[in-house]
């Protein structure tokens, strides 16, 4: 078996000519594409291509001609008419025949070939599934992976899918062979290659979409091969080998054993083993094709698995078929295809496209986040019939709100394994109103209850706001009794106060942030009571109302102490019909009501307003401290969940420190410590490292239609005529001879046929030039892209390199702040009290 | 008289041929040698005389050389501006062409201007031997007077010409077609590179800031001191 496996790599590389290695084959490919188009085969001599040799022959069915007869016919053998039953007259006119219909469709197919060499050598590069030496989107995925906060789950954010590669593994060298024979089938036995061209492409983005198994993917019409033969190999399909490829996934590692586990959002992709598979390899990489297979969890916990081939370097497209394709009568001939139709586009034209998992976050599958009139969707405003928009931005954008309050990276999931929250919060859309005077939250069984109900004093967002705050409040102590009802007259007032006034202040500061105090310089113009009115005001009359209210008594660190519990219910009376006549006049009623609205949040939020969301992950983090000492926190090494890190120690630090009383400075500038005299001045300080608030980019409009037009322009300007389209009219003009005419009729009509002479070499020169314009035209639409792009890295990684200097630069002491006259004694004769206090 | 023309024709074949294959019996001199065509500047060395039916391979081997080599990966620098070294066939080969024989900067961005210049070579070489026929003997060939074997070479070697003069430059334009795509993102490629090397940086730098970071709530805080406490000793 294995033997027969080697025998069949070792003729395939004796019998193809084109025998390349994988390994830096272009130039061979490139030298078996010439000698197509020269009707060459390696020795010199001269060949036919198969669909074309039988083409011409089915065309000129009526002379019994074989393969032999055509390639003689083409190369001039002296032979061709040399056969009994050719006579001398005809055989010359049969010899034209077959040279021109041979030359038309070579060059037709040579033409299709070189397309396909300068599309496909842009694209590889580029591709999902692409081979091993330059993969720019693996690269990019590298670079993601370093940068992104987050667990990389799917759920973490939107910042694109992940995928990793692995080997195929050695059970794999059966199927792999088997494949390999497939195709080896395909480009041996079926005599030429279009078939084996055809499957190749028609598996590049895996068997499933072929099978109609990807919703994403339309399926091909079962007739569209009869109805559009000359395509009839994007439609075909090869049962044994995509039972090949179906074989191939079987033999994959199991999911379970990938390490680490293979997460939701994330794809592995199987390349060839290093080693084993060997007679397959030699097989392959004659082939000039590698295959491949993938293993993608989706987002919903499926495991979705898909195998499929792609070309090392792609140089031969599916050209149009010449004849039928007729399995069973393969043998007898062929049924040629008459030309010159036009087809619609197949249905799955560039659909497979965006199945990769990282294309399909690129621009052409997806539209671009940014809103309109951001400089990436500048180009779209703008119409003009010759340009292609290559960029489509979003209606609505979707916008990420976060809340940079409780915690930075709230929305971030950054750690690995958290603690379980010791309180879960349950929003209810029922009415707060208790009669008993009770805690508006409760926590039973672990979770917070939040009466959401339409009947709430504020705007149902403010109200959910300090209803949360007081769920965060409960939920630091659930145990603890009722502190509106346990204790003293004395500890309920100030239990009241202090609850009351931290969450009516939460709630009046994101009403100022909203404007309802005016903004800008308007705001604090309204008064109150003779008081200017701002979010302090606010939550201060709202309180101290309520707790008066209550009954607990006068709440005093308030403004409003002063004042009679009449004059504070009716400031609070006021008040509250301000805010709810401005938020009614304002903010229009979602379908669902307030409650509804706020409670169901999407995209993995919690609620429609970040700062609810932002309230609720932070009651819910409650001793989750990521920074505490000797707290564990995990998290995967990259520079978005460092930041994390860092922004969290910072917030717990301010959060969470107590300053020694009387140690704070009474003024500014001031002093707290008596040594900060000898500390060195702060030399860097106030300097700030700000980004570009706008790093979006944008592709540049591509304009093939005035490309085309700019060429036809110069193709008439070059003979001196006015532009025209086609230029064939500029090159043909009857009227020129015949309005002055040569001495004889004769004369004239030969000078009218060969009128296009003149047209003829500066034709030739612009087509030699068009190839070199339209390299520098493709170069200069990469470095539009490229280079605002690129200023844009640089700016974020100069930002980043000046920031991780400075820290470089800081020079730490050795010595440990003083705290006792001993210390202080040492310290000022350090170098590091340049300027010692002197004493009087 | 109808046999005359047929053996003045013989005679002159026969003189021609006896003419042209005298360098090839041990009179071809050895090295470099005067070109026939001006533009072509002689040839260097890279296509040695009296071995014609190789050349093609010798060409073809050594393109494939360079951009076998081209083609893999090489080490990318990213702390200074340095241009990609050459590959060493790309090195031997311009170092025998006379835009780069006098040690000229060559980087591996010059390949395409290499190649072309080994075409060039190639193909005055291929023109050169056509025209003098001396440089087309058959070393198959054993007898001078061989007419027949004589004729059928020099006409071989002729289409060999004609076929090399149009293949081989369509073979090398397609390559670098096909290079050009790729060479394109090469410099993405290699900044893309570099970016991922500060990328790693930035982020074991902010690593070591975040375990510095973990010590701020306790350097804060003024409840809890930074100072490890003294070993109690006994009074």
């Amino acid at each position: 078996m294995r033997i027969s496996r080697a025998a069949i790599g070792l003729l395939l590389l004796a019998l193809l000519p084109q025998a390349v290695t994988a390994q830096g084959g272009v130039y061979d490919l490139m030298r078996e594409v010439t000698n197509r188009e020269l009707l060459r085969n390696e020795a010199g001599g001269t060949v036919v291509e198969g669909p074309v040799n039988d083409f011409v022959r089915a065309v000129l069915r009526r002379e019994p001609l074989t393969r032999e007869d055509v390639s003689r016919a083409v190369s001039d053998s002296p032979g061709f008419c040399r056969d009994t039953w050719k006579d001398p007259i005809s055989c010359a006119a049969l010899r034209t025949s077959i040279r021109s219909l041979t030359l038309r469709e070579s060059r037709t197919r040579a033409l299709g070939r070189d397309l396909q060499i300068i599309a496909g050598s842009a694209e590889a590069p580029v591709q999902d599934f692409a081979a091993e030496q330059l993969n720019l989107p693996l690269r990019a995925q590298g670079i993601l992976r370093i940068w992104r906060a987050g667990t990389l789950r799917a759920e973490a954010g939107s910042s694109g899918s992940v995928i990793r590669v692995a080997e195929m593994g050695p059970r794999s060298a059966d199927a792999l062979q088997a494949v390999a024979d497939r195709l080896a089938d395909l480009r041996l036995v079926a005599d030429d290659t279009e078939q084996f061209t055809g499957a190749v492409w028609r598996y590049q983005y895996g068997v499933r979409p072929v099978r109609g198994a990807d919703p994403s993917v339309p399926l091909v019409p079962a007739n569209a091969a009869r109805d559009q033969p000359e395509r009839q190999f994007l439609a075909a399909r090869w049962e044994r080998l995509e039972h090949a490829l179906n074989t191939l996934l079987l033999a994959l590692p199991p999911p379970r054993s990938l390490t680490p586990p293979l997460r939701e959002g994330e794809t592995v992709l199987f390349r060839l083993p290093a080693e084993g598979a060997e007679s397959a390899r030699v097989v392959f990489d004659t082939m000039n094709v590698r295959p491949w297979a993938t293993i993608t969890r989706r987002a919903d916990g499926r495991l979705i698995a898909d195998a499929g081939l792609q070309w090392v370097t792609a140089v031969q497209p599916v050209l149009p078929s010449l004849c039928r394709e007729q399995p069973e009568r393969r043998r007898e001939g062929c049924d040629p295809i008459p030309g010159g139709q036009t087809f619609p586009p197949l249905s799955m034209s560039g659909s497979g496209l965006c199945l990769g998992p990282l294309a399909q976050n690129g621009y052409l599958c997806r539209p671009a986040d940014a809103p309109r009139g951001r400089s990436a969707c500048a180009e779209a405003a703008a119409q003009d019939p010759n340009r292609l928009i290559l960029t489509r931005c979003a209606e609505q954008s979707p916008v990420r709100r976060t809340v940079s309050g409780p915690d930075v990276c709230a929305q971030e999931n950054w750690r690995i394994d958290p603690p379980a929250p010791a309180c879960q919060v349950r929003i209810t859309c029922e009415n707060a109103a208790d009669p008993t005077g009770a805690f508006p939250v409760q926590v039973q069984g672990g979770q917070a209850h939040v009466p959401l109900g339409d009947g709430g004093e504020l705007p149902a967002p403010y109200e959910a706001i300090k209803l949360l705050v007081h769920s965060r409040q409960r939920c630091a102590a659930p145990e603890s009794p009722d502190p509106f009802l346990a204790g003293t007259p004395e500890e309920r007032n100030r239990a009241c106060c202090r609850l009351s006034r931290d969450a009516y202040r939460s709630a009046c500061e994101a009403m100022q942030a909203d404007g309802l105090f005016g903004t800008g310089a308007q705001l604090e113009r309204q008064t109150l009571a003779g008081r200017p009115l701002n979010s302090l005001l606010c939550a201060d009359i709202l309180a101290d109302g309520a707790c008066r209210a209550r009954g607990t008594g006068t709440c005093q660190d308030t403004v409003t102490r002063e004042d009679t519990d009449q004059s504070v219910a009716q400031q609070r009376t006021v008040l509250l019909s301000s805010i709810r006549g401005w938020w009614g006049a304002r903010v229009p009623a979602p379908a669902p009501g307030w409650c509804a609205w706020i409670r169901d949040g999407t995209g993995g939020a919690r609620s429609h307003d970040p700062r609810v969301d932002a309230w609720i992950r932070s009651t819910e983090e409650q001793g989750q401290a990521a920074c505490l000492p000797g707290q564990t926190t995990r998290y995967q090494n990259t520079i978005g969940n460092n930041l994390c890190m860092i922004g969290r120690c910072v917030e717990e630090t301010i959060e969470g420190h107590r300053i020694v009383p009387g140690r704070q400075a009474l003024t500014a500038q001031d002093q707290a410590y008596p040594y900060e005299a000898c500390m060195a001045p702060l030399r860097d300080g106030g300097t700030l490292t700000a980004l570009p608030p706008d790093l979006s980019t944008a592709i540049p409009p591509y304009r093939p239609g005035l490309l085309a037009q700019t060429l036809d322009t110069a193709l008439c300007q070059t003979v001196g005529l006015p532009a025209g389209t086609p230029p064939a009219r500029c090159a043909f003009q009857a009227s020129r001879r015949l309005s002055l005419p040569l001495p004889t009729a004769a004369e004239t009509a030969l000078d009218l046929l060969d009128q296009d002479r003149e047209a003829r070499l500066p034709a030739e020169g612009i087509s030699l030039m068009a190839e070199a314009v339209a390299t520098r035209i493709g170069t200069e639409l990469y470095r539009s892209y490229l280079e605002e792009s690129a200023r844009n890295v640089s700016r974020i990684t100069d930002a980043a390199s000046r920031l991780l200097d400075r820290f470089s630069t800081v020079t730490f002491p050795t010595t440990m702040c003083p705290v006792g006259a001993e210390d202080m004694d040492a310290f000022l004769q350090s170098p590091l009290c340049p300027a010692p206090p002197r004493t009087p | 008289m109808s046999r005359r023309p047929v053996l003045i024709g013989c005679l002159t074949i026969a003189l021609l041929a006896a003419y042209g294959a005298l360098p090839a019996n041990g009179q071809a001199p050895a090295g470099l040698m005067p070109s026939a065509l001006g533009a072509c500047g002689g040839n260097p060395g890279l296509f040695p005389r009296g071995r014609f039916w190789e050349w093609q391979e010798l060409y073809d081997a050594r393109v494939r050389a360079v951009i076998d080599q081209h083609a893999t990966r090489r080490r990318i620098q990213c702390t200074d501006l340095a241009e990609e070294p050459p590959s060493f066939p790309l090195t031997h080969m311009a170092r025998q062409l006379p835009p780069w024989q006098d040690g000229q900067m060559l980087t591996e961005q010059d390949m395409a201007a290499v190649l072309i210049e080994h075409l060039r070579v190639y193909r005055c070489a291929m023109e050169e031997a056509a025209f003098r026929q001396v440089e087309i003997p058959d070393t198959r060939e054993q007898g001078i007077l061989d007419l027949f074997r004589r004729t059928e070479s020099l006409l071989g070697a002729r289409e060999r010409v004609r076929r090399e003069s149009i293949a081989a430059p369509r073979a090398l334009e397609r390559t670098l077609k096909v290079l050009a795509g790729t060479d394109r993102l090469r410099a993405l490629e290699s900044g893309m590179e570099c970016l991922a090397r500060t990328s790693l940086d930035i982020r074991n730098a902010l690593g070591l800031a975040a375990e510095t970071a973990a010590c701020l709530p306790r350097a804060w805080d003024a409840r809890t001191s930074l100072r490890t406490p003294a070993p109690r000793t006994s009074p």
